[in-house]
Protein backbone atom coordinates (compact mmCIF):
# COMPACT_ATOMS: atom_id res chain seq x y z
CA UNK A 1 0.00 0.00 0.00
CA UNK A 2 1.60 3.22 -1.20
CA UNK A 3 1.49 6.34 0.63
CA UNK A 4 -1.35 7.85 -1.20
CA UNK A 5 -3.34 5.14 -0.25
CA UNK A 6 -3.49 5.91 3.13
CA UNK A 7 -3.72 9.41 3.40
CA UNK A 8 -7.37 9.38 3.73
CA UNK A 9 -6.75 7.22 6.52
CA UNK A 10 -4.12 9.47 7.86
CA UNK A 11 -6.92 12.36 7.69
CA UNK A 12 -9.33 9.71 9.82
CA UNK A 13 -6.59 8.78 12.16
CA UNK A 14 -5.75 12.75 12.91
CA UNK A 15 -9.07 13.31 13.70
CA UNK A 16 -9.35 10.21 16.14
CA UNK A 17 -11.71 8.25 13.56
CA UNK A 18 -9.91 5.40 12.61
CA UNK A 19 -10.66 1.95 13.61
CA UNK A 20 -8.15 0.15 16.24
CA UNK A 21 -6.69 -1.37 13.02
CA UNK A 22 -6.66 1.56 10.57
CA UNK A 23 -4.91 3.43 13.53
CA UNK A 24 -2.31 1.23 13.86
CA UNK A 25 -1.53 0.80 10.28
CA UNK A 26 -1.24 4.30 10.02
CA UNK A 27 0.70 4.54 13.28
CA UNK A 28 3.06 2.10 11.57
CA UNK A 29 3.37 3.89 8.35
CA UNK A 30 3.87 7.01 10.03
CA UNK A 31 6.88 6.15 11.67
CA UNK A 32 8.66 4.82 8.88
CA UNK A 33 7.69 7.60 6.62
CA UNK A 34 8.71 10.92 6.74
CA UNK A 35 6.74 12.56 4.21
CA UNK A 36 3.59 11.09 5.16
CA UNK A 37 4.57 12.88 8.86
CA UNK A 38 4.86 16.01 6.82
CA UNK A 39 1.73 15.77 5.40
CA UNK A 40 0.05 14.39 9.04
CA UNK A 41 1.60 17.60 11.00
CA UNK A 42 0.21 19.95 7.95
CA UNK A 43 -3.24 18.07 8.17
CA UNK A 44 -3.27 19.20 11.73
CA UNK A 45 -1.97 22.51 11.30
CA UNK A 46 -5.20 23.29 9.66
CA UNK A 47 -6.54 23.24 12.42
CA UNK A 48 -5.29 26.57 13.85
CA UNK A 49 -6.66 28.01 10.41
CA UNK A 50 -9.80 27.39 10.96
CA UNK A 51 -9.72 28.15 14.61
CA UNK A 52 -8.78 31.66 13.48
CA UNK A 53 -11.67 31.72 11.65
CA UNK A 54 -14.76 33.60 14.00
CA UNK A 55 -16.76 36.37 14.49
CA UNK A 56 -18.74 37.88 17.19
CA UNK A 57 -21.81 39.37 16.39
CA UNK A 58 -22.58 42.69 16.68
CA UNK A 59 -24.31 44.49 19.85
CA UNK A 60 -27.40 44.70 18.02
CA UNK A 61 -27.91 41.36 17.44
CA UNK A 62 -29.80 39.64 19.59
CA UNK A 63 -32.09 42.97 20.06
CA UNK A 64 -32.91 42.93 16.67
CA UNK A 65 -33.63 38.72 16.32
CA UNK A 66 -36.05 39.24 19.45
CA UNK A 67 -37.78 42.15 17.89
CA UNK A 68 -38.08 39.73 14.43
CA UNK A 69 -39.37 36.84 16.68
CA UNK A 70 -42.17 38.61 18.62
CA UNK A 71 -43.10 40.56 15.52
CA UNK A 72 -43.49 37.37 13.75
CA UNK A 73 -44.89 35.63 16.86
CA UNK A 74 -42.88 32.61 17.26
CA UNK A 75 -42.03 33.39 20.78
CA UNK A 76 -44.23 34.94 23.56
CA UNK A 77 -44.19 38.02 24.64
CA UNK A 78 -41.76 38.98 27.39
CA UNK A 79 -44.01 39.61 29.64
CA UNK A 80 -44.58 37.72 32.84
CA UNK A 81 -48.07 37.59 32.49
CA UNK A 82 -50.09 34.63 31.63
CA UNK A 83 -48.47 30.94 33.12
CA UNK A 84 -50.64 28.83 30.81
CA UNK A 85 -49.03 27.09 28.43
CA UNK A 86 -47.77 27.85 24.73
CA UNK A 87 -47.28 26.48 21.89
CA UNK A 88 -45.18 28.40 19.02
CA UNK A 89 -48.14 30.01 17.51
CA UNK A 90 -50.70 27.99 16.02
CA UNK A 91 -52.07 27.68 19.49
CA UNK A 92 -53.02 30.90 20.57
CA UNK A 93 -53.65 31.84 17.01
CA UNK A 94 -56.57 29.11 17.35
CA UNK A 95 -57.24 30.03 20.43
CA UNK A 96 -57.95 33.88 19.34
CA UNK A 97 -60.17 32.43 16.66
CA UNK A 98 -62.31 30.42 18.58
CA UNK A 99 -62.70 33.36 21.42
CA UNK A 100 -63.29 35.62 18.26
CA UNK A 101 -66.10 33.33 16.93
CA UNK A 102 -67.02 33.07 20.80
CA UNK A 103 -67.75 36.91 20.71
CA UNK A 104 -68.95 37.25 17.75
CA UNK A 105 -71.95 34.32 18.26
CA UNK A 106 -72.94 35.49 21.69
CA UNK A 107 -72.09 39.04 21.62
CA UNK A 108 -74.96 40.54 23.19
CA UNK A 109 -74.43 38.44 26.22
CA UNK A 110 -71.17 38.94 26.93
CA UNK A 111 -69.46 42.47 27.99
CA UNK A 112 -66.28 42.82 26.03
CA UNK A 113 -63.80 44.94 27.65
CA UNK A 114 -62.82 47.10 24.65
CA UNK A 115 -60.36 49.51 26.70
CA UNK A 116 -57.40 49.26 24.49
CA UNK A 117 -55.36 50.63 27.65
CA UNK A 118 -54.65 47.36 29.70
CA UNK A 119 -54.92 45.03 27.25
CA UNK A 120 -53.27 41.66 28.41
CA UNK A 121 -51.71 38.74 26.44
CA UNK A 122 -53.90 36.44 28.37
CA UNK A 123 -56.26 34.94 26.31
CA UNK A 124 -59.66 33.74 28.46
CA UNK A 125 -61.07 30.87 27.73
CA UNK A 126 -64.65 31.13 27.75
CA UNK A 127 -67.01 30.85 30.85
CA UNK A 128 -67.91 27.00 31.23
CA UNK A 129 -71.40 25.87 30.96
CA UNK A 130 -72.06 28.34 28.13
CA UNK A 131 -72.83 26.45 24.56
CA UNK A 132 -69.74 26.10 22.59
CA UNK A 133 -69.85 28.11 19.51
CA UNK A 134 -67.02 25.74 17.82
CA UNK A 135 -67.25 21.86 18.48
CA UNK A 136 -63.77 22.17 19.25
CA UNK A 137 -64.24 24.50 22.01
CA UNK A 138 -61.63 26.18 23.75
CA UNK A 139 -57.88 26.02 22.45
CA UNK A 140 -57.24 22.73 20.93
CA UNK A 141 -53.43 22.27 20.81
CA UNK A 142 -52.79 22.88 17.41
CA UNK A 143 -49.64 21.03 16.47
CA UNK A 144 -46.89 22.75 13.90
CA UNK A 145 -47.11 20.88 11.24
CA UNK A 146 -50.07 23.41 9.31
CA UNK A 147 -47.36 25.76 9.16
CA UNK A 148 -44.99 23.61 7.68
CA UNK A 149 -47.48 22.66 4.62
CA UNK A 150 -45.98 23.35 1.44
CA UNK A 151 -49.07 25.07 0.74
CA UNK A 152 -47.63 28.18 1.86
CA UNK A 153 -47.71 30.10 -0.65
CA UNK A 154 -44.32 31.84 -0.04
CA UNK A 155 -40.65 31.23 -1.18
CA UNK A 156 -41.30 28.51 -3.11
CA UNK A 157 -37.66 28.90 -4.44
CA UNK A 158 -35.60 26.14 -3.31
CA UNK A 159 -35.53 22.94 -4.79
CA UNK A 160 -34.77 20.26 -1.32
CA UNK A 161 -30.98 19.15 -2.41
CA UNK A 162 -30.62 15.66 -4.19
CA UNK A 163 -28.18 13.07 -3.01
CA UNK A 164 -24.65 14.65 -3.95
CA UNK A 165 -23.04 12.86 -6.16
CA UNK A 166 -20.10 11.81 -3.54
CA UNK A 167 -21.79 9.68 -1.56
CA UNK A 168 -24.76 7.20 -1.35
CA UNK A 169 -27.19 9.31 1.06
CA UNK A 170 -27.55 6.75 4.00
CA UNK A 171 -31.10 6.55 5.24
CA UNK A 172 -29.81 5.27 8.08
CA UNK A 173 -28.08 8.23 9.82
CA UNK A 174 -27.61 7.95 13.50
CA UNK A 175 -28.99 11.73 14.40
CA UNK A 176 -31.60 12.85 12.76
CA UNK A 177 -34.52 10.17 11.11
CA UNK A 178 -35.15 10.72 7.72
CA UNK A 179 -38.44 12.11 9.06
CA UNK A 180 -36.78 14.83 10.50
CA UNK A 181 -34.57 15.73 7.96
CA UNK A 182 -37.35 16.01 5.49
CA UNK A 183 -39.10 18.48 7.96
CA UNK A 184 -36.15 20.84 8.42
CA UNK A 185 -36.13 20.53 4.77
CA UNK A 186 -39.65 21.80 4.03
CA UNK A 187 -38.56 24.42 6.67
CA UNK A 188 -36.95 26.04 3.61
CA UNK A 189 -40.00 26.82 1.84
CA UNK A 190 -40.82 29.10 4.82
CA UNK A 191 -39.62 32.62 4.27
CA UNK A 192 -40.02 35.50 6.33
CA UNK A 193 -42.55 36.33 9.00
CA UNK A 194 -45.33 35.83 6.23
CA UNK A 195 -45.48 32.05 7.17
CA UNK A 196 -48.18 32.67 9.51
CA UNK A 197 -50.17 35.52 7.86
CA UNK A 198 -51.57 32.73 5.25
CA UNK A 199 -55.15 31.34 4.68
CA UNK A 200 -56.88 30.46 8.31
CA UNK A 201 -54.10 32.20 10.24
CA UNK A 202 -54.81 35.26 8.39
CA UNK A 203 -58.68 34.48 9.66
CA UNK A 204 -57.66 34.14 12.90
CA UNK A 205 -56.43 37.52 12.94
CA UNK A 206 -59.33 38.87 11.39
CA UNK A 207 -61.40 37.62 14.13
CA UNK A 208 -59.54 38.83 16.64
CA UNK A 209 -59.55 42.73 15.18
CA UNK A 210 -62.90 42.11 14.62
CA UNK A 211 -63.84 41.16 18.53
CA UNK A 212 -60.68 42.90 20.14
CA UNK A 213 -61.08 46.18 17.62
CA UNK A 214 -57.95 48.16 18.12
CA UNK A 215 -55.54 44.95 17.31
CA UNK A 216 -52.81 46.86 18.56
CA UNK A 217 -49.80 46.17 20.56
CA UNK A 218 -49.78 43.91 24.04
CA UNK A 219 -51.64 40.95 22.38
CA UNK A 220 -49.23 38.09 21.69
CA UNK A 221 -51.21 37.30 18.20
CA UNK A 222 -51.91 40.28 16.76
CA UNK A 223 -48.24 41.15 16.80
CA UNK A 224 -47.81 38.84 13.68
CA UNK A 225 -49.16 41.40 11.83
CA UNK A 226 -46.56 43.66 11.87
CA UNK A 227 -44.48 41.52 10.26
CA UNK A 228 -46.57 41.90 6.88
CA UNK B 1 -32.29 14.11 38.84
CA UNK B 2 -30.32 16.13 40.51
CA UNK B 3 -26.90 17.88 38.21
CA UNK B 4 -23.67 19.03 39.75
CA UNK B 5 -24.49 22.99 37.99
CA UNK B 6 -25.98 25.32 39.74
CA UNK B 7 -29.45 26.67 38.33
CA UNK B 8 -29.75 28.63 35.60
CA UNK B 9 -32.80 31.13 35.35
CA UNK B 10 -34.87 28.76 33.65
CA UNK B 11 -33.84 25.68 35.86
CA UNK B 12 -34.93 26.47 39.32
CA UNK B 13 -32.38 24.36 40.21
CA UNK B 14 -30.62 22.82 38.21
CA UNK B 15 -28.67 22.84 34.72
CA UNK B 16 -31.82 21.98 31.73
CA UNK B 17 -30.33 20.24 29.12
CA UNK B 18 -30.68 21.73 25.18
CA UNK B 19 -33.16 19.39 25.12
CA UNK B 20 -35.21 19.90 27.90
CA UNK B 21 -35.01 23.69 27.18
CA UNK B 22 -36.45 23.32 23.81
CA UNK B 23 -39.23 21.03 25.15
CA UNK B 24 -40.10 23.83 27.36
CA UNK B 25 -40.03 26.17 24.76
CA UNK B 26 -42.59 24.10 23.05
CA UNK B 27 -44.62 24.60 26.06
CA UNK B 28 -44.25 28.46 25.91
CA UNK B 29 -41.13 29.47 27.80
CA UNK B 30 -40.06 32.14 26.34
CA UNK B 31 -37.15 31.98 28.88
CA UNK B 32 -36.16 28.62 27.28
CA UNK B 33 -35.82 29.90 24.36
CA UNK B 34 -33.30 32.46 25.44
CA UNK B 35 -31.42 30.65 27.33
CA UNK B 36 -31.09 28.04 24.15
CA UNK B 37 -30.33 31.36 22.24
CA UNK B 38 -27.63 32.40 25.12
CA UNK B 39 -25.84 29.43 24.77
CA UNK B 40 -25.69 28.56 20.80
CA UNK B 41 -25.95 32.27 19.17
CA UNK B 42 -22.17 32.34 19.27
CA UNK B 43 -21.46 28.97 17.72
CA UNK B 44 -24.38 29.48 15.24
CA UNK B 45 -22.82 32.80 14.09
CA UNK B 46 -19.40 31.38 13.69
CA UNK B 47 -20.62 28.42 12.04
CA UNK B 48 -22.25 30.61 9.60
CA UNK B 49 -19.44 32.83 9.01
CA UNK B 50 -17.44 30.22 7.98
CA UNK B 51 -19.79 28.88 5.76
CA UNK B 52 -21.09 32.06 4.21
CA UNK B 53 -17.26 33.93 4.19
CA UNK B 54 -18.20 37.35 5.83
CA UNK B 55 -19.27 38.58 9.20
CA UNK B 56 -22.62 40.83 7.85
CA UNK B 57 -23.79 37.51 5.67
CA UNK B 58 -23.37 35.17 9.23
CA UNK B 59 -25.16 37.99 11.06
CA UNK B 60 -28.15 37.21 8.80
CA UNK B 61 -28.09 34.15 7.93
CA UNK B 62 -27.72 33.38 12.17
CA UNK B 63 -31.00 35.38 12.32
CA UNK B 64 -32.72 32.85 10.04
CA UNK B 65 -31.57 30.03 11.57
CA UNK B 66 -32.74 31.32 15.04
CA UNK B 67 -36.05 32.05 13.47
CA UNK B 68 -36.43 28.85 11.87
CA UNK B 69 -35.92 27.23 15.11
CA UNK B 70 -38.49 29.24 16.98
CA UNK B 71 -40.94 28.08 13.71
CA UNK B 72 -40.23 24.54 13.87
CA UNK B 73 -40.47 23.91 17.75
CA UNK B 74 -43.37 22.04 17.17
CA UNK B 75 -41.46 19.60 14.80
CA UNK B 76 -38.12 19.45 17.30
CA UNK B 77 -38.34 15.86 18.32
CA UNK B 78 -35.86 14.96 21.49
CA UNK B 79 -34.89 11.63 19.88
CA UNK B 80 -32.12 13.85 17.80
CA UNK B 81 -29.48 15.90 19.85
CA UNK B 82 -30.54 19.42 20.12
CA UNK B 83 -27.01 21.01 18.45
CA UNK B 84 -27.30 18.18 15.95
CA UNK B 85 -30.79 19.48 14.65
CA UNK B 86 -29.83 22.46 15.41
CA UNK B 87 -27.10 23.08 12.62
CA UNK B 88 -28.93 20.93 10.66
CA UNK B 89 -31.18 22.97 10.01
CA UNK B 90 -28.24 26.05 10.22
CA UNK B 91 -26.38 24.08 7.37
CA UNK B 92 -29.62 24.51 5.60
CA UNK B 93 -30.20 28.10 5.98
CA UNK B 94 -26.57 29.08 5.22
CA UNK B 95 -27.00 26.92 1.88
CA UNK B 96 -30.41 28.88 1.11
CA UNK B 97 -28.40 31.79 1.37
CA UNK B 98 -25.48 31.23 -0.40
CA UNK B 99 -28.38 30.22 -3.03
CA UNK B 100 -30.16 33.50 -2.38
CA UNK B 101 -27.08 35.82 -2.70
CA UNK B 102 -25.23 34.00 -5.22
CA UNK B 103 -25.03 35.94 -8.97
CA UNK B 104 -27.40 34.82 -11.32
CA UNK B 105 -26.61 31.84 -13.08
CA UNK B 106 -23.74 31.51 -10.21
CA UNK B 107 -23.91 27.49 -9.14
CA UNK B 108 -23.01 26.79 -5.20
CA UNK B 109 -21.25 23.85 -5.79
CA UNK B 110 -22.62 21.59 -2.97
CA UNK B 111 -19.82 18.13 -3.29
CA UNK B 112 -18.88 18.15 -7.14
CA UNK B 113 -15.25 18.10 -6.24
CA UNK B 114 -15.98 14.36 -5.25
CA UNK B 115 -12.46 13.59 -7.14
CA UNK B 116 -11.70 17.20 -7.88
CA UNK B 117 -8.31 17.03 -9.57
CA UNK B 118 -7.52 13.02 -9.38
CA UNK B 119 -4.60 11.85 -8.56
CA UNK B 120 -2.72 14.71 -11.00
CA UNK B 121 -2.89 16.98 -8.05
CA UNK B 122 -1.67 15.48 -5.29
CA UNK B 123 -0.07 17.97 -2.92
CA UNK B 124 3.17 18.16 -3.38
CA UNK B 125 5.16 18.41 -0.14
CA UNK B 126 8.95 18.39 1.13
CA UNK B 127 10.23 17.24 4.24
CA UNK B 128 10.52 20.30 6.70
CA UNK B 129 14.50 21.18 6.15
CA UNK B 130 14.66 21.25 10.32
CA UNK B 131 12.76 17.99 10.82
CA UNK B 132 10.51 18.76 13.62
CA UNK B 133 7.61 18.05 11.49
CA UNK B 134 5.22 18.51 14.05
CA UNK B 135 5.84 22.85 14.02
CA UNK B 136 4.01 23.95 11.06
CA UNK B 137 4.21 27.79 10.63
CA UNK B 138 1.54 29.91 9.45
CA UNK B 139 1.91 33.48 7.71
CA UNK B 140 -0.03 36.95 9.29
CA UNK B 141 -2.46 36.37 6.52
CA UNK B 142 -3.64 32.95 7.61
CA UNK B 143 -7.21 34.18 8.54
CA UNK B 144 -8.05 35.97 5.57
CA UNK B 145 -6.39 33.26 3.35
CA UNK B 146 -8.16 30.89 5.39
CA UNK B 147 -11.39 31.99 5.16
CA UNK B 148 -11.62 32.50 1.38
CA UNK B 149 -9.88 29.11 0.78
CA UNK B 150 -12.83 27.54 2.95
CA UNK B 151 -15.03 29.61 0.60
CA UNK B 152 -13.56 28.07 -2.75
CA UNK B 153 -14.36 24.57 -1.31
CA UNK B 154 -17.69 22.67 -2.73
CA UNK B 155 -20.52 23.67 -0.07
CA UNK B 156 -20.62 20.41 1.21
CA UNK B 157 -16.96 19.75 1.84
CA UNK B 158 -16.81 23.13 3.48
CA UNK B 159 -19.89 22.02 6.26
CA UNK B 160 -18.71 18.32 6.50
CA UNK B 161 -14.76 19.93 7.54
CA UNK B 162 -16.43 23.01 9.50
CA UNK B 163 -18.32 20.72 11.54
CA UNK B 164 -16.29 18.20 12.35
CA UNK B 165 -12.91 19.60 12.84
CA UNK B 166 -14.54 23.71 14.15
CA UNK B 167 -17.88 22.46 15.91
CA UNK B 168 -16.52 19.27 17.13
CA UNK B 169 -19.04 16.84 16.04
CA UNK B 170 -18.42 13.30 15.17
CA UNK B 171 -17.88 11.94 11.55
CA UNK B 172 -21.18 10.02 12.75
CA UNK B 173 -22.79 13.31 13.56
CA UNK B 174 -21.51 14.97 10.65
CA UNK B 175 -22.79 12.46 8.11
CA UNK B 176 -26.54 12.79 9.93
CA UNK B 177 -26.47 16.25 9.81
CA UNK B 178 -25.42 16.61 5.86
CA UNK B 179 -27.36 13.63 5.10
CA UNK B 180 -24.97 11.70 3.65
CA UNK B 181 -22.89 8.23 5.06
CA UNK B 182 -19.76 8.29 7.58
CA UNK B 183 -17.19 7.30 4.82
CA UNK B 184 -18.45 9.95 2.57
CA UNK B 185 -17.52 12.31 5.73
CA UNK B 186 -14.33 11.24 6.09
CA UNK B 187 -13.88 11.34 2.15
CA UNK B 188 -14.84 14.95 2.16
CA UNK B 189 -12.64 15.67 4.95
CA UNK B 190 -9.73 14.50 3.57
CA UNK B 191 -10.15 15.82 0.20
CA UNK B 192 -10.91 19.61 2.05
CA UNK B 193 -7.55 18.82 4.24
CA UNK B 194 -6.24 18.95 -0.01
CA UNK B 195 -7.59 21.83 -0.93
CA UNK B 196 -6.77 23.98 1.88
CA UNK B 197 -3.28 22.70 2.07
CA UNK B 198 -2.79 23.72 -1.57
CA UNK B 199 -4.57 26.66 -1.32
CA UNK B 200 -2.77 27.44 1.17
CA UNK B 201 0.43 26.85 0.32
CA UNK B 202 1.94 30.12 0.03
CA UNK B 203 1.02 30.53 3.57
CA UNK B 204 3.04 27.86 4.78
CA UNK B 205 6.12 29.38 6.22
ZN1 LIG C 1 4.14 7.60 3.38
Amino acid sequence: MDCRDLRETISAFVDGEATPEESSLAAEHLASCAGCRTIEARMRSLEEGLRRVHTEPEKGFRESLFARLEAEGAIPPKKKISRRPWRPAAVALAAAAAIGLFFLVSRESVRVRTAPGPSTARVETPPSGRPDPKPAGGAPPVPMEPLLSPGTPTAMRDIPESAPPVAAPSASSPALSPDEMEMIALLDVLSGPVSFEAGEDAEALDLLDAFGGNGGSGKFPSGGRSGA
Amino acid sequence: MERDKPSSKVSGGRMRTDEELMLLFREGSRDAFEELFSRHHRAVVRFAYRMTGNAASAEEAAQEIFLRIARAAGTYRPTAKFTTWMFTIARHATLNFLRDTAVEGEEIPIASAEDPDGDAREIRLHAPAEGNPETVMWGSQLKERFLSALQELPEGYRAAFVLNRGDGFSYEETAGILGITVQAVKTRIFRTREMLLRSLSEELK
